[in-house]
């Protein structure tokens, strides 16, 4: 596999990836988990971002369910949800808490993420050899990486900040966990999700303190 | 009785107890005093690994406890490291109530301290990375203040602090694949770069330190004093203790040229930056960076003397930090914005604060007969035997600090009063003399410090 330029390599391993995938389905979750990144970097209603975020999460244990035990994807998907809920009832106290952006932002973070999508999908068959670990993990893993780090980069209100590095964490575990079978380090990182959604909330609500006192 | 009992989870525990009588500031200084300095004297004068007599009664201080499988070992090569951190936690919360910060530093001080040692002391390497995380999370609450949104700087340390995590778990379990296989060349080189970036968002390493001075300058200065004390220390130790692990690493020819470049350049920028900064309160985290900056050289030089060098430098760095700390905290407490334009004056009023601020810079800078000399002399007197051009560099960083000194000297010594006054309380003014003493003290007898200290530095990590 190589990363040339010309325009037509990039197409080449672009059908490479989908005829490497274990199952041509996965690319279902993989495409929702790109549009539910989507939505999440244009929206400025805490609904839509909250579900986009349970969509990258619920897409994400489509995949992995086919490769790991059903428990151990089912931990993961529950801590990504519960930091969700922890998250979203300190918001859900306060809805104007997201500021809005304007239509060049929009069009800007868009364009953003996908050249970011796009350069690590074409690195992903080759991370995926490397490691040894099924595409379709690689894939959704890097995608989620991807997406946390331009969120990281670009927003700056703090729930936004808060979701990425939940997001950024379960795209490593994605990696980390199907080589690290450990259950000690796997409980440990499940720990510090719930540790940053728990200090998330504590952020938000201390902006009100005084409101509510 | 194992030491990571008594110095991880006996803390961790009180810090729980203490949470809850957060409306009981006086009792939860004290207590967080004397524990700090009952476990400081007993990480100096008991010997690991062996029987502490209480008059009639022998109890075995084991160094090693197992939790799930996994090793906690605090032993005889971890005492110089439990000293000085219960030493620095008895200062810091020693000068608390001066300094006017929340009652809820010393539960949280304590729980940040106990799972910062847990990341030093466990086995395998990888957890330390989780625990830093975990200690990085406890941090949050001290940061904030009520009714005001989190700043920027805050948020950068945790996210820069958090890019670390992955990075040093991915990097660490390549490593371990890597134990299997040690010719694997490539898997090595993979290995090294990304526990070299995630030990480069841990101590705030060029360029991925422009977190240091947003968060000096977003929270209280007497916090921010305590967490880059505290941690770049702490994550340092975990550096020197994988490198010293790892022959191949520590026998490899690009390590001793890198470290010493990247402390170069961490000394002259941030240096420059210094020099133009008129923000007080971000002069303190260019402090901490250039102090970095001098410890990436010590290590680089792979040496008995820069091993040493590195240790005995804590203690002034830490000295240093203190001082300014309070000083900065005495004048934010007392409403003066911390940019230089409102601080004409201010050595006419609060004149202790004032004046142990500027020696506390002058010792971060490493001027004659104050803490910083002697380590900073040592220190380019070894480097120049192998880098004259980079010494060259260092000192200019060096002198660039210098001319933040001399602007902060001339704004605060401005006559704006006629009159002088002393605004600073007994209590502070006690601490901050005693701060400044021990600095020249420390500049002027660095052998009575390193003669006490002796005991203590066995089995320091190799280098070489």
């Amino acid at each position: 596999m190589g990363f040339h330029f010309p325009g037509i390599d990039f197409i080449c391993i672009n059908w490479r990836i989908c005829i490497i995938m274990d199952h041509w389905i996965n690319l279902i979750p993989a495409v929702i988990l790109v549009s539910a990144a989507i939505v999440v970097t244009i929206s400025s209603d805490w609904r839509f971002i909250f579900a986009g975020y349970t969509a990258i999460y619920v897409s994400a244990f489509m995949i992995v369910i086919q490769y790991w035990s059903f428990g151990f994807s089912l931990v993961k998907l529950i801590t990504g949800l519960m930091s969700l809920v922890v998250l979203g009832i300190s918001v859900r106290a306060h809805p104007a808490y997201i500021p809005g952006k304007s239509w060049s932002q929009k069009i800007f973070h868009v364009i953003a993420l996908l050249l970011v999508l796009v350069l690590l999908g074409l690195s992903s068959t080759r991370i995926s050899n490397f490691l040894s670990i099924p595409t379709e993990i690689v894939l959704s893993s890097l995608a989620i990486i991807g997406f946390s780090l331009v969120q990281l980069g670009m927003m700056q209100d703090h729930l936004r900040i808060f979701l990425s590095i939940l997001v950024l964490f379960f795209g490593f575990e994605l990696i980390f966990s199907a080589n690290e079978s450990s259950l000690l380090v796997n409980g440990l990182l499940s720990a510090v999700c719930l540790l940053v959604a728990f200090m998330g909330s504590v952020v938000i609500q201390n902006e009100y303190e005084n409101d509510e006192a | 009785m194992t030491t990571p009992a008594i110095f991880i989870f006996f803390p961790l525990i009180l810090s729980l107890i203490l949470y809850f009588f957060e409306k009981k500031p006086s009792m939860n200084r004290t207590v967080g005093v004397i524990v700090s300095i009952l476990l400081m004297l007993f990480a100096y004068f008991q010997k690991f690994g062996a029987v502490w007599k209480i008059g009639p009664v022998s109890i075995e201080i084991n160094t090693t406890m197992n939790v799930m499988g996994r090793s906690f070992i605090l032993a005889n090569q971890d005492k110089y490291f439990l000293v000085l951190v219960y030493f620095f936690a008895a200062l810091w919360f020693g000068a608390a109530r001066a300094a006017g910060v929340p009652a809820r530093f010393i539960p949280f001080g304590l729980a940040i301290i106990s799972v910062l040692t847990a990341a030093l002391a466990v086995e395998p390497f990888i957890y330390s990375a989780i625990l830093v995380e975990i200690a990085v999370l406890i941090t949050i609450p001290l940061l904030l203040k009520p009714g005001i949104p989190a700043g920027k700087g805050v948020l950068r340390f945790l996210v820069f602090q958090s890019l670390a995590m992955p990075l040093v778990l991915f990097g660490g379990w390549l490593l371990g694949g890597i134990q299997a296989s040690p010719s694997d060349a490539a898997r090595q080189l993979q290995a090294v770069v990304f526990l070299a970036i995630g030990f480069s968002f841990w101590l705030a390493v060029f360029p991925f330190h422009s977190w240091v001075p947003q968060l000096s300058a977003d929270i209280h200065p007497y916090i921010s004093g305590f967490l880059l004390g505290l941690f770049p220390l702490v994550t340092l130790l975990i550096m020197l203790d994988f490198i010293s692990g790892l022959v191949w690493l520590r026998e490899s020819i690009y390590l001793q040229p890198s470290l010493r470049l990247v402390g170069s350049i961490m000394i002259v920028t941030t240096g420059i930056w210094a020099a133009i900064e008129k923000d007080t309160r971000r002069l303190l985290g260019y402090a901490v960076l250039l102090e970095s900056g001098f410890a990436l050289i010590a290590v680089s030089m792979q040496s008995e003397m820069g091993v040493l060098s590195l240790f005995i430098s804590f203690i002034p760095r830490i000295g240093a930090l203190a001082v300014m700390s309070l000083a900065l905290a005495i004048l934010t407490n007392k409403g003066f914005p911390s940019n230089l334009d409102h601080l004409s004056g201010v050595a006419r009023r609060y004149p202790i604060a004032a004046f142990a601020f500027v020696i506390a810079l002058l010792s971060i800078i490493g001027c004659p007969l104050l803490g910083g000399f002697p380590i900073r002399l040592e220190l380019l007197k070894q480097m120049q035997t192998i880098d004259i051009g980079g010494t060259i560099w260092v000192f200019v960083g060096m002198m660039a600090l210098c001319i933040a000194f001399f602007r902060v000297l001339q704004t605060i010594t401005q006559p704006v009063v006629e009159h002088w006054s002393i605004g600073e309380t007994p209590i502070q003014t006690i601490f901050l003399v005693f701060g400044v003493a021990a600095l020249l003290l420390f500049g002027l007898l660095p052998h009575l410090f390193t003669g006490l200290l002796q005991p203590l530095f066995e089995n320091l990590p190799i280098l070489r």
